[in-house]
């Protein structure tokens, strides 16, 4: 390689490095990407397949414009456990403080620096399998794929966590609730 | 094209002192396990990588150490050929050196 050819290769070297930081190099390299190479897009729309356990992607050739949809099992299962939390609390969703703060780390997330030509919507939905997830539009300015793939990483991750500490608290709360319903029921 | 000798040494004396190409220290992993072995031709595999022991920081360093050698590079090669394409011509009366 030419150190040229080398500074091409460097893009996919950081996405690796990403991915590592993610645990998700395993997933990169048996997607077929063990190697540094040139063809960063390539990687790039390749690698949007490992951020989500979900995802679909429509592309209108007449106006340049893709759309994007990124949905993962933990994000569901949070956003359903939220309306459970809800219910018990008799809270509204908007009201809902795991709802709220879920909202505000996506869209810390999805601030992709100086990045342009996108646009993306979060779906909080529970009705089917895929109904959480996030709406995502480019068109042909955008320039933020590095920051995309990182963003989707670490919603990913943020919504693996989250789920667990939302069914530890319902887990809590359910334990607690137990005796003082065996009391009711015994008076 | 003439090279005029006297004012290019001159000029090389009172040239302002810069960097010289210094060889990109700040992380040494970079260097061995990627630069050197991709320029050898080498395979390397992410695989086989220490990614604890570089940030991608590292590698835009190592990106702007490349832009800099390849234009320093550039610009000796153009000296170069100057140099080479220079025709010496005598001089017309016969001096001592």
């Amino acid at each position: 390689m030419t150190s040229g050819e080398i500074q091409q290769a460097l893009p996919s070297i950081a996405l690796a490095h990403l991915f590592y930081e993610y645990g998700k190099l395993d997933a990169m390299i048996k997607e077929g990407y063990n190697e540094p190479g040139d063809e960063f897009y390539a990687y790039f729309l390749d690698l949007l397949y490992i951020t989500a356990d979900f995802v679909y992607e429509d592309y209108v050739d007449d106006y340049d414009v893709a759309r994007w949809y990124f949905s993962n099992r933990a994000m569901v299962e949070y956003y359903r456990l939220c309306r459970t939390y809800g219910c018990a609390h008799g809270l509204k969703l908007k009201d809902n403080p795991y709802m709220r703060e879920a909202e505000r780390f996506v869209e810390s997330a999805m601030d992709l620096g100086n990045s342009y030509g996108y646009g993306w919507y979060l779906n909080t939905k529970v009705g089917h399998e895929w109904a959480s997830g996030i709406v995502f539009r480019t068109d042909c300015y955008f320039d933020g794929e590095m920051e995309l793939l990182e963003a989707l990483l670490s919603i990913r991750q943020w919504f693996e966590v989250g789920v667990q500490r939302l069914r530890k608290k319902l887990a809590e709360e359910q334990q607690q609730a137990a005796p003082r319903y065996m009391e009711v029921m015994a008076a | 094209m003439k090279i005029d000798l006297n004012w290019l040494t001159e000029s090389l004396n009172a040239a302002k002192e810069g960097k010289s190409l210094a060889p990109l220290e700040s992380c040494d992993y970079v260097m061995e396990h990627i630069y050197q072995p991709l320029l050898r031709g080498e395979q390397v595999l992410f695989s086989e990588l220490d990614f604890d022991a570089f940030c991608t920081e590292d590698l835009w360093e190592l990106d702007r150490w490349i832009e800099e050698t390849e234009n320093t590079r550039y610009h000796l090669r153009r000296l170069n050929l100057k140099f080479c394409e220079a025709v010496p011509v005598s001089l017309a009366k016969r001096a001592y050196c």
